[in-house]
């Protein structure tokens, strides 16, 4: 069963060592704006959303792609590209629903998360399990309980 | 051994091709195509006239990729009749069996019959070699007529390099069919601020010169220019379909139906050359974008192999970059929602904007300015069909809200409009 990056947005205080980590792991620097993941913010709500890339299905990002850049792996169904061809136009970027798209500003070409190729760094690091890799299946039963746990409680 | 051949090779016919091959590696593929060159991003010719992008990047697929997806290729080909009795493809060279045909033979720039339009120095951006000619010209300074994506897109690539760039459109504003007028002249203005002359509501008369373009009059003024752009709208390849007996529509597109099946069996037809319908109003649409292209392809593809997948139709979604300020369309203009009961919510900062047109609380377009998080989802919810009400009740609720991550970019941009009405 292929695995799948999960996340609980319940548990993640934005804490953002996430981010570093994939920096570093992906460009070799700390540097949170080349990350593939990104926190999305709501401060004054206490609210933090990481966002990666999906692995959509039928992916909004390839049909927009103007240089069929982004295509679908038909083995492990990670959305990869060939970034050689990539003229950094950010179209991919626009139409991602989650904002999962992101741009290299040292190579100028846009990126997403590759799961690192099955040990991701952000998973690695993440001191509160907001982040887990887990056979979709495994994935799906997690978030099933954990809503059935939050309505037997309502 | 089941033979499909695959007349085009853009977009709608590379997307087709390649989504055969992931589902079977059997089939025989036969590609036609009358341009001489392998696949080629046509959405990136502007960046190349500009220099953005060099030549060898622009193409797609090398020829080495089409033999090793064992796709036959038969270049330089113009179909001169489908024979629907034989299931045969006559071209100009040979004759090529199929059991399933699809079309994806695109469309081509027009120019209108204007006195002088026959002059040289009068060029259209369609193709490789369109661009070739153009820098081949050595234009300074440049007329183009029409601005819609080609004709802007031009505009700012050939003021890069250079040239001295006016543009003429005949109808108030510019970009009439992706944006409403407050957008488009809050493009203009960066326009001009950047040095490119743009006027709108003139029509062009005459182009006049010896032998080749020196100048042009419109009912306004006249122009001195060496070089005439056209950009004014695409007519679609079916003479050869049409001569066989497939249908056409209205809009003058081959007609489909939501398998991209044509009325005669065994032909299937995808991309540019069909008229598709909008997925938001369900009224008819020729669709002349790379995504829908593509989806359609796709579509025209896995039924032709047997599978029963339905097209949801087409929905346009554009994003310019107007000298580094991205400019994004979606979905349709308030021009297009015509007269009825739309609700606009709006937001203008000095040099942002962005609209979001409502018609019965769900969203039907969104142009923006300036602004680029949040969209994706605002296209995601748009093309759910979700109504703002239903949004908004999800997004109030926490627990179901943290369930839905991409409702946070639209909610901040959805929430954030001070300037709510109702559509006049």
């Amino acid at each position: 069963m292929n695995k799948q990056i999960m996340i609980d947005a319940a548990k993640c205080t934005g804490c953002g060592l996430c981010q570093v980590l994939c920096s570093l792991s992906k460009s070799h620097q700390f540097n949170p704006s080349l990350a593939r993941i990104k926190i999305w913010r709501e401060e004054t709500r206490g609210v933090f959303i990481p966002l990666t890339c999906q692995q959509c299905v039928n992916p909004p990002c390839v049909n927009a792609c103007l240089m069929n850049v982004i295509s679908k792996d038909p083995i492990t169904g990670v959305t990869v590209r060939k970034t050689e061809n990539c003229i950094g136009c950010r179209a991919c970027q626009i139409a991602c629903p989650f904002e999962a798209c992101s741009y290299d500003h040292l190579l100028n070409v846009v990126v997403n998360c590759d799961q690192c190729g099955g040990n991701p760094a952000c998973v690695n690091i993440c001191p509160f399990g907001a982040l887990q890799y887990l056979p979709v299946n495994e994935a799906l039963n997690t978030c099933r309980d954990a809503e059935a746990v939050r309505r037997a409680n309502l | 051994m089941r033979n499909i051949v695959i007349a085009g090779n853009g977009a709608a016919g590379n997307s087709a091709a390649e989504a055969i091959r992931r589902h079977n590696q059997e089939v025989k593929i036969v590609m036609v195509a009358k341009e001489n060159l392998s696949a080629y991003s046509a959405c990136a010719l502007p960046d190349y006239l500009s220099g953005w992008v060099g030549r060898e990047q622009l193409f797609i697929k090398q020829e080495a990729d089409y033999a090793r997806q064992s796709i036959e290729t038969l270049w330089g080909r113009t179909i001169n009749k489908i024979d629907t009795q034989q299931q045969c493809l006559v071209t100009d060279w040979e004759e090529v069996k199929y059991d399933q045909l699809i079309l994806a033979t695109g469309s081509r720039a027009i120019i209108p019959p204007v006195p002088g339009s026959d002059l040289v120095g009068n060029f259209v951006v369609k193709t490789l070699n369109d661009i070739e000619v153009i820098i081949q010209h050595q234009p300074q300074q440049v007329l183009v007529i029409g601005s819609g994506n080609i004709g802007i897109e031009v505009a700012e690539a050939l003021h890069g390099i250079g040239c001295q760039v006016t543009v003429v459109e005949l109808m108030d504003h510019i970009f009439p069919r992706l944006f409403d007028p407050e957008p488009a002249s809050l493009i203009e203005k960066m326009l001009t601020e950047h040095g490119i002359r743009v006027f709108t509501g003139e029509k062009l008369l005459a182009i006049s010169g010896k032998g080749i373009v020196q100048e042009a009059a419109t009912d306004q003024r006249t122009i001195r220019c060496n070089t005439v752009i056209w950009a004014v709208g695409v007519k679609q390849n079916i003479e050869y379909a049409k001569a066989a007996g497939i249908k056409i529509g209205d809009m003058g597109g081959i007609q489909v139906n939501n398998r991209m099946r044509t009325n005669i069996e065994n032909i299937y037809a995808c991309g540019d050359c069909v008229e598709s319908w909008d997925r938001l109003t369900g009224s008819k649409t020729l669709s002349l974008l790379w995504p829908n292209a593509k989806r359609q392809g796709e579509i025209a593809a896995l039924n032709c192999l047997g599978n029963d997948i339905e097209y949801d139709g087409a929905i346009s979604m554009v994003v310019e970059d107007i000298f580094g300020v991205t400019a994004v369309s979606m979905g349709m203009t308030s021009n297009d929602l015509g007269e009825g009961d739309i609700d606009i919510l709006e937001e203008q900062g000095l040099n942002q904007f962005r609209r979001v047109l409502l018609r019965n609380d769900q969203i039907m377009g969104m142009q923006a300015v300036g602004v680029t998080s949040g969209l994706g989802a605002v296209m995601a919810l748009m093309k759910n069909r979700t109504t703002l009400s239903e949004f908004r009740h999800i997004i109030s609720d926490p627990d179901l809200r943290r369930k839905v991550p991409w409702y946070w970019p639209a909610a901040r941009l959805l929430d954030d409009f001070t300037n709510c009405r109702q559509g006049e």
